[in-house]
């Protein structure tokens, strides 16, 4: 194979399998190698073997890598589809979409990525514009549904169908489902078969019939609320209480995002996650955040506070909770 | 004639039929009954018989041909094929039929029979009844014709409400156009073209065609010379729909790749767009007689209409959003590559429908080689600021590649900004960069904007450059500062969204902004400006009331 520097670079920050290391195709980047690369990077961060800079140089190299790509492997000829992909409202790590741009790109579909950091609010003007037939809403990150199943019910009204894909959607279609969207592909060559069938496919929101969901409303009106209380307690202006708020405020997206899915997984996971942060790294441990959330969630949210109650619980050790 | 059943029921008799025989009983009621010897070739009709066919008592011919001829020729066919299958096999049969009466008036008859078999497997006699079913017929008709027509008026109206939705959902011209293809063919005709006048001086349009044996419409945007059979029928079009002559014209498509419709047994109408008294467009539509379904010209009118509305919202959203994207340009504009710097925008308008705010930003390179780095932020919101802003934008470069130092930059733009009638205010802050082999010597200056930050080497700190807001006094005061920027080390600029993002009632302030910075210095500037815009996103639950800009002029080695 020629010389190709942003795979050798990104090799060099993100180590993977040999087997992995020569792409041949576009799949085998944006499928295989960049995935198990990135997963390795967040191992290493998570264990506090790199620092966040290094990270982001990862992430950045791994950018860099997908472009070529879909330069080096262009096959087939456009088509008059038109697909914007986005990222979930409040997602920052572009690459996710970036990756499902370019294997849309390379497969013959006109693909644009919405602007960085777009609001769902935003996005029925960039649909207008342009006049897609399919909007593809990326998600990495399970707490982060909350700002996807937003671009879902943005794009729906345009009445533009939506795709949904990327990690946080899991390994079935569930929980695009639960957020209104029309399909779900696990990656571009499934979004791509996708687009032709959805073209004229009409599509209206609607919203999940569920005890979790209306909980989910309800705590989405009531927000301001949960916040005012948080930052009263977290907040005291001591270096470092940011990371504290950050804490919760992850703490509180993935108990939303789970009442979204009915699942309460996510903030388990959450919960798990930010733990290990604590053992390895200069983190607050989650059984300060939980106990606080616990408070400061208003009574009538039964299912939410069970849930945080729970994984209070579970992070104290097998000790019966204070009544 | 005498009823019988009532005589006897209204007597209270024992035996309320008395001796009339079951036969004669039915006979009262208008059931008829007859009987068939296949040996002798005969067929015995009763009185009733007789008289629901029409005829006098005992005129019927006794034959089953004569049976035959009474049957309504439409109906005969499919009665003897009923007959002559039970007289193969026995047994029980039902048949519908009209008959013609000697008056020449058609009855509807109900009839019922078996027929039995000999040892040999051959009819050996058949009898059955036969009764009028005119009146419960019509009447049965009569309903379901109206509860087709029922259904068939509710499925229109069902498939109109989703026109309209589906048709107004989009404010694209191209989508609206495909989607009423889409609606039209095969729902309402075989197939169909759409031909949209584009708001454009050069004349441009748009034509879009769906056959019934399309999944989805083609479509072709291109000039008058490009899609001539277009622009011929834009001109033909007499604004009333009509049943359209000279087809060569009307059935061409102009699209590569899909051949002038066929007119077939279809009528060619055409219904014209209209929008606000003038004709936009036209459709032109197969109609075929299809029993299954309405595919009337009314029909075609009525969803024509809808279309011709959601083109003309799509045209008047694309000449603002036209005006509107020209504010926006700095959002698709890469930022530039300077050797020696790395440099990163992150910038997140607060949560408008639109992206356009006050803030502005710039990087471009001055006449003497070196770089300008520009972060700015207009009083006011929306599209005021935004124009605002463009205008400070363009008064800033040309300010910067006439003045010799970003001190005298600010004080032209000042005059510049107070010259202007709409009297914009302006805080900025300027970084003039010379990127040189051990690191960058970087001019600060700054009007009225939050200070710069230094980060480098485990720490950060403000820069005190300071000054007055621009647009506001003819006599401004700034106060620049010089700063040797190592590699690895960086300046980092931010709109006021940034520091006054709040959590609660708490303000993310420099303090964070700080910390944050620090947090991910060692990396490209890409992860610090990311940062930053993920840590006020989070702190404000992703709902920041201001723009958030952060800038970060991170010097590299630039052997690297």
């Amino acid at each position: 194979m020629s010389e190709w520097p942003e795979l050798t670079r990104y090799l060099s920050m993100a180590p993977v399998p040999a087997e992995d290391a020569h792409p041949e195709s576009l799949d085998d980047v944006i499928d295989v190698l960049v995935p198990r690369g990135q997963r390795e990077v967040g191992r290493r961060w998570e264990a506090n073997e790199i620092t966040v800079a290094a990270e982001h140089a990862a992430t950045k190299a791994a950018a860099a890598l997908v472009r070529s790509a879909a330069a080096r492997f262009r096959t087939e000829p456009m088509s008059g589809l038109k697909v914007l992909v986005t990222c979930a409202d409040g997602e920052w790590h572009g690459l996710a979409a970036e990756t499902v741009a370019s294997g849309l790109a390379s497969r013959g579909v006109r693909t644009s990525l919405a602007p960085a950091s777009t609001h769902a609010a935003q996005l029925a003007s960039l649909v207008h514009d342009d006049g897609y037939h399919a909007v593809a809403v990326s998600c990495s990150l399970p707490a982060n549904l909350v700002g996807a199943r937003k671009m879902v019910v943005a794009a729906l009204d345009t009445g533009t169908p939506v795709i949904a894909g990327g990690t946080a959607f899991g390994a079935d279609d569930t929980r695009a489902r639960l957020l209104g969207a029309t399909a779900w592909a696990p990656n571009a060559a499934a979004a791509r078969s996708l687009v032709d069938s959805l073209r004229t496919a009409s599509v209206e929101f609607q919203a999940a019939d569920s005890e979790a969901q209306a909980e989910y409303t309800f705590l989405e009106a009531t927000r301001s609320d949960v916040t005012d209380c948080l930052a009263e307690r977290l907040v005291d202006g001591s270096p470092g209480d940011h990371h504290l708020v950050n804490a919760a405020a992850w703490m509180f997206r993935s108990l939303l995002a789970g009442l979204l899915c009915d699942d309460p997984s996510i903030l388990s996971h959450q919960v798990a996650w930010q733990r290990r942060r604590a053992d390895t790294a200069d983190a607050p441990h989650p059984r300060t955040i939980l106990a606080t959330l616990l408070d400061c969630l208003p009574r009538e949210a039964a299912l939410a506070g069970e849930w945080v109650d729970a994984a209070l619980q579970a992070s104290v050790g097998s000790k019966p909770a204070m009544q | 004639m005498a009823d019988a059943v009532n005589d006897a029921d209204s007597a209270g008799d024992q035996v309320p039929f008395g001796s009339r025989t079951p036969m004669e009983l039915l006979g009262n009621i208008g059931v008829g009954t007859w009987q068939w010897h296949p040996a002798a070739g005969a067929v015995t009709w009763d009185e009733t018989t007789e008289r629901v066919y029409g005829l006098e008592a005992g005129v019927f011919e006794g034959t089953f041909d004569a049976f035959v001829e009474r049957i309504h020729p439409e109906d005969r066919d499919e009665a003897l094929a009923v007959i002559q299958k039970v007289a193969e096999q026995g047994g029980d049969y039902s048949i519908r039929h009209r008959a013609i009466l000697p008056s020449g008036e058609t009855r509807w008859l109900e009839g019922q029979g078996r027929i039995l078999l000999g040892d040999e497997g051959s009819p050996v006699a058949g009898f059955g009844i036969v009764y009028d079913i005119t009146d419960r017929y019509m009447n049965e008709l009569e309903r379901s014709e109206l509860m087709a027509k029922e259904l068939a008026s509710r499925e229109e109206l069902h498939f109109l409400i989703d026109a309209g939705d589906r048709l107004t959902g989009t404010l694209n011209t191209e989508r609206v156009a495909e989607r009423l293809a889409d609606l039209i063919a095969p729902r309402v005709a075989a197939a169909c073209i759409v031909d949209v006048r584009l708001d454009d001086p050069a004349g441009w349009v748009l034509t879009c065609v769906k056959r019934e044996e399309d999944d989805a419409p083609r479509i072709e945007v291109g000039s008058t010379h490009q899609l001539l059979a277009s622009a011929d029928r834009l001109a033909m079009s007499t604004g009333a729909t009509a049943v359209a002559a000279n087809p060569d014209v009307w059935l061409r498509t102009d699209i590569p790749g899909v051949p002038a419709l066929e007119l077939a047994d279809a009528n060619l109408v055409a219904v014209p767009l209209m929008s606000h008294g003038t004709r936009i467009g036209n459709v032109v539509a197969l109609l075929r007689d299809d029993p299954e379904r309405s595919t009337t010209p009314e029909l075609l009118e009525a969803i024509s209409k809808r279309g011709a509305v959601a083109l003309a919202h799509a045209e008047l959203y694309a000449d603002r959003s036209r005006f509107i994207s020209m504010f926006q340009t700095r959002e698709t504009r890469p930022t530039p590559e300077v050797p020696g710097l790395d440099i990163a925008i992150h910038y997140r308008p607060a949560t408008d429908l639109v992206r356009l705010s006050g803030d502005l930003y710039d990087v471009f390179r001055l006449a003497d080689g070196t770089w300008m780095v520009a972060v700015g932020d207009v009083c006011g919101k929306g599209v005021v600021a935004a124009g605002h802003a463009e205008l400070c934008r363009s008064a800033l470069r040309a300010a910067a590649l006439s003045a010799e130092d970003p001190k005298r930059t600010l004080e032209v733009l000042n005059r510049v900004l107070l010259g202007e009638d709409s009297r914009p205010m302006l805080t900025a802050a300027l970084l003039r960069c010379e990127p040189g082999p051990s690191g960058t010597r970087v001019v600060v200056a700054s009007a009225g904007h939050p200070p710069a930050i230094h980060v480098g080497h485990g720490e950060w700190h403000e820069l005190d450059a300071s000054g007055t807001m621009l647009g506001v006094t003819p006599e401004p005061r700034f106060d620049v500062t010089e700063v040797h920027l190592e590699p690895g080390a960086a300046i980092v600029l931010y709109s006021d969204g940034v520091t006054e993002g709040r959590f609660g009632r708490a303000f993310f302030g420099i303090e964070r902004l700080g910390q944050t910075l620090l947090g991910a210095w060692s990396g490209p500037a890409s992860g610090m400006a990311e940062d930053v815009g993920a840590a006020v996103d989070t702190w404000t639950s992703g709902d920041p009331l201001d723009d958030v800009l952060v800038a970060v002029v991170k010097a590299v080695d630039s052997n690297e």
